[in-house]
């Protein structure tokens, strides 16, 4: 059987999987974004804790997912719970480190003029940190993205049923149309969701 | 009313940055503090808007010690202009005057309806600028937009930080006209630095002169050109100065006091405060070697040598 063989017979399969994979992807960027931003803020503004938590997200960098998943898995169990946790996990460091270096790199003139004119520290996040940062923030979204795409793969281990399903199958099986019928598409998503989120970049860059 | 009481000032290394600086910028009066690099103007401003806390002293805003004023409040009572502009790049024209009105919750009517007035008062117009980004803006434009945004909320009091210092040399003469036009019609209390004399002496009202965290002498610039407190002073504002800015000499610098006997055909006259330069021209229109000096009740009061006019204008009587 041929590949586009393959790809003909088990379409539904992986278009069902491609949008579960989407999904899972979205929702723990989602979550990646409400946790990360906030911590990002926190980070930047009071320095006593910038260090401690810089330290501790470099760190959890450094594990490798699939070690990460090891120690998961008896704590949450195999579920899908534990491929978003893990994605999740992930997905925040680039966020944060993200969101602390933009909200740090601002031109102290803005930041002088917000504070001269009277702005209030949460006024000036609002109005001048949080939209001049945003550019930089969505590069971080957009470094998560991409490597969700792969961590959502990886978590099919998890009970994620991801395109990691046919990949994994595939491995298993020896089924080279399997394993390529799930890495194309997740790559194929992974350039999708860059060019996405690029766009959204450019649009807030002022 | 700007009053600087004893001011110290070190910052953590511990070396003395101001020593002990008292005075006072009237209400509606434009002060410029003038020094060299280093001497502790910028130290000095962001003082009255509490970014920067003495070490010791007090600052009095109309006899209000401004250490008991929360610094939010106060600033939002003082228009603070900075060389670097700083406006905010992701804002339109509008949004960046606006949001000066808008974080003290003004109501939106008054917001917009100074927003027009600010615009007017700095010259640029409304339907070509408004929703403009800033960095669709010259360098003189967008300053003009920060002194619009200082002025947004109608303070009493201005801080300006070498607004003008970054500009090219003809803008930054439009934009000091521009300042003395505003001011004559607002008449805002300002504290302006810059170490620029010739700005100096043009925009002031008096200059407060600051060298190494000490001021050497407060006066208006013709004082300080005329009557230097010390050599300092004199060596800073530069020997003969005056003599090369003929415009801030007036009739009655020069003008001779010594008329008893004289019998003056005063048909055509000026007055003692008329500047030299206008003089010269009606020397020159009537054809005269002299003109006689009438005060305001019309009496001769001296008499101007078209000879020492001349002499002064180009420069040899200093
Ligand atoms: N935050 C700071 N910490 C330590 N020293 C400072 C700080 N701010 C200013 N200084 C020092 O205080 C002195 C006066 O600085 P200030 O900015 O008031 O000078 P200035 O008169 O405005 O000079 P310029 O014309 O260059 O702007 C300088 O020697 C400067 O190095
Ligand atoms: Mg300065």
């Amino acid at each position: 059987m041929t590949f586009f063989e393959f790809i003909v017979l088990r379409h539904e399969q992986i278009l069902r999987l491609l949008v579960e994979h989407t999904r899972i992807l979205l929702f723990a960027l989602f979550f990646a974004v409400i946790i990360g931003v906030p911590i990002g803020i926190l980070v930047s503004s009071v320095r006593r804790v910038s260090s401690p938590i810089m330290l501790i997200i470099n760190g959890l960098q450094a594990v490798p997912s699939l070690a990460l998943l090891g120690f998961l898995i008896p704590l949450v169990g195999v579920t899908e719970q534990t491929a978003i946790i893990l994605i999740v996990i992930y997905a925040v460091l680039p966020i944060v480190k993200n969101t602390y270096a933009g909200i740090l790199n601002i031109g102290p003139q803005y930041i002088e003029a917000a504070r001269g004119m009277g702005m209030t520290r949460l006024q000036m996040l609002r109005h001048v940190q949080f939209p001049l940062a945003l550019p930089v923030i969505m590069t971080g979204v957009r470094i998560a993205s991409v490597a969700g795409v792969g961590l959502v793969t990886i978590a099919a281990f998890a009970g994620g049923r991801g395109l990691g399903h046919l990949v994994f199958s595939g491995i298993a099986t020896l089924n080279t149309n399997m394993i390529l019928a799930g890495a194309i598409p997740a790559a194929l998503l992974a350039l999708l969701m860059d060019f996405i989120v690029s766009r959204i970049e450019k649009a807030v860059t002022a | 009313m700007i009053e600087f009481r004893n001011i110290h000032k070190e910052f953590v290394d511990g070396h003395p940055i101001l020593k002990g600086v008292n005075v006072t910028a009237d209400s509606g009066e434009l002060m410029v503090l003038l020094g060299n690099s280093g001497s502790g103007k910028t130290t000095m401003l962001k003082m009255v808007n509490k970014l920067i806390l003495p070490t010791s002293g007090s600052i009095f805003i109309d006899g209000q010690d401004i250490s008991g004023i929360d610094e939010i409040t106060l600033r939002r009572r003082i228009g603070y202009v900075i060389q670097e502009v700083g406006l905010f790049p992701h804002m339109t024209v509008k949004e960046n005057i606006e949001i000066v009105g808008k974080i003290q919750k003004k109501p939106l009517d008054e917001i917009e309806r100074n927003t027009k007035k600010v615009m007017e008062m700095i010259g640029l117009d409304l339907d070509e600028y408004l929703y403009r980004k800033p960095r669709e803006l010259s360098g003189g434009q967008q300053q003009r937009i920060g002194v619009a945004r200082a002025l947004a909320t109608d303070p009493d009091i201005l801080l300006m930080d070498e607004p003008f210092s970054a500009l090219d040399p003809i803008t930054r003469v439009q934009l000091q006209d521009e300042l003395l036009k505003i001011q004559g019609a607002l008449n805002k209390t300002i504290l302006f630095v810059t170490h620029g004399i010739i700005e100096a002496i043009k925009l002031a009202d008096r200059i407060c002169l600051i060298n190494e965290g000490n001021i050497e002498q407060v006066d208006t610039p013709k004082n300080l050109l005329k009557h230097p407190s010390s050599d300092y002073v004199r060596s800073f504002m530069g020997k003969n100065r005056l003599f090369q800015m003929p415009h801030l000499l007036l009739v009655e610098d020069i003008m001779s006091t010594d008329i008893q006997g004289l019998s003056l055909d005063t048909s055509v006259s000026v007055r003692p405060d008329a500047p030299l330069v206008d003089a010269l021209n009606i020397l020159r229109e009537h054809d005269l070697t002299y003109l006689p000096v009438l005060n305001d009740t019309a009496q001769p009061i001296g008499v101007l040598h078209v000879s020492d006019l001349l002499a002064v204008l180009s420069g040899q009587l200093a």
